[in-house]
Formats: C-alpha cells, sequence, structure tokens
C-alpha cells in the first residue's frame, strides 16, 4: 500500500511543483519584459 | 502482485505522454529545419521539458513497482537502462540550448539532437522484443483485460490534458524570453 500511496503521491506533487514553478517563471519574465519595456 | 499494480495505471500512461511529447519535438525540429521559424523551435523545447518530466516520472513509479515486486529499485534492463538513456538524450537537449546564446544556431543544434534523440523512442518500445528483459512484453488489448486498458486510456487522457497545458505555459515562457533576449540584443 505504502508503494502505491508513494508512487501516486509523486507523481501529482511533482506534476503540481512543476506546472506552479512554469507559471512562476512565467509570471518573473512577463515582469521583466514590462520592466523593459516601459525603460 | 496486490495492491502495488495500481501503480500501473499511472505508470503506462506516463510513458505514453513521453513518448508523444518526444515525437512533438521530432515534429517542432524537422518543421524549424525546414521553415526556419522560432516558434517551432520553442514549442520542441516546450514538450522536451515536459516529455523529461513524464519519462522521469515514468521511471520513478517504475522503480517503485519494482522494489516489492522484483525485489530490487533498479536493474540494468534493457528497457529500463533505454529509457535511462532517452532521458539523458534529452536532458542533453536542453543543456545544447545553454550553450549558445545565438538563437539560429541554438534552434539548428537542437533541431539535429532532436530529430537523432527521437530514434531512442522506438528503441525503448522494441527493446523489450529485441532482448530478453525482466520487463514485461508490450502490452496490447489483447494481453490485458478491458478494465485495465480503459483505466489507462481514462488517466492517458488526463495527463494529455495536464500535458497540454504544461506545453502552453512553457511555449508562452519561452516566447517572452525569446523577446527579452531581443530587446537585451537591441540594447547592446
Amino acid at each position: 500500500m505504502e508503494y502505491t500511496v508513494a508512487g501516486y503521491g509523486l507523481i501529482w506533487l511533482s506534476l503540481i511543483v512543476y506546472a506552479w514553478r512554469t507559471r512562476r517563471r512565467l509570471a518573473e519574465a512577463e515582469r521583466q519584459l514590462a520592466s523593459q519595456e516601459t525603460e | 502482485m496486490g495492491d502495488v499494480q495500481r501503480l500501473m495505471y499511472v505508470h503506462v500512461p506516463a510513458a505514453w505522454t513521453a513518448f508523444l511529447a518526444f515525437f512533438l519535438v521530432f515534429i517542432g525540429s524537422v518543421l524549424y529545419l525546414v521553415q526556419r521559424d522560432q516558434r517551432f523551435d520553442r514549442f520542441a523545447a516546450a514538450c522536451a521539458e515536459v516529455g523529461i518530466v513524464f519519462i522521469a516520472l515514468t521511471l520513478a513509479t517504475g522503480m517503485i513497482w519494482g522494489k516489492p515486486t522484483w525485489g530490487v529499485w533498479w536493474t540494468w534492463d534493457a528497457r529500463l537502462t533505454s529509457t535511462a538513456l532517452l532521458l539523458a538524450v534529452f536532458v542533453g537537449y536542453l543543456a545544447i540550448r545553454g550553450f549558445t546564446d545565438d538563437p539560429d544556431s541554438r534552434a539548428r543544434w537542437s533541431a539535429v539532437v532532436g530529430i537523432l534523440g527521437f530514434i531512442q523512442v522506438p528503441i525503448v518500445y522494441l527493446s523489450v522484443v529485441w532482448w530478453r528483459t525482466l520487463h514485461q512484453p508490450p502490452s496490447s488489448p489483447r494481453s490485458v483485460s478491458s478494465e485495465i486498458l480503459w483505466t489507462w486510456m481514462l488517466n492517458f487522457v488526463a495527463f494529455l490534458l495536464m500535458f497540454a497545458y504544461l506545453v502552453a505555459q512553457r511555449s508562452r515562457l519561452a516566447r517572452v524570453e525569446a523577446e527579452l533576449e531581443a530587446l537585451e540584443a537591441y540594447d547592446v
């Protein structure tokens, strides 16, 4: 049972963390672009 | 096999999603070399990064399943080794992208690696046919029950939706980064 929980936990946690990290990188890049364009 | 067989319901669809991702890298790379349009390069790079996530998860869930079933986390079996090599090839693809600042040269070299790297996908798939392995042979509708097949299909659709969302976000990030790069080059 613990192996199954570990596998499912790993898969969904990894996907959620990757999606969150990508969104954060995108927000940061968009912020930089906006500040460069106003300069 | 007991309860741990449930891991196959995410392991197999994750592998299918990764294969699809690398096929899209191949398509994006060919289109880039034919049309020299940076949008295809950005799409290929986005698919490669998300594909790496899915192939790493395929390996990880396989290892977690392997420990209680085979008694080991890892063995140098043909399927496992070729899958690890596939992961290494596409990690290399992303590494190559960091070697140069010139967008055209980066896209050209990445496209070559993306096309050559895709050759590893059929090798992974056929490894269980070509060599005697601990890993079971490829599953087909004749070798698994319809309940297992439908659960795989359902999870594959869920992973495809997740994949589409992640590639869309990652492509958007690549576009913004390209605009930033162009602005910085203009400033210099």
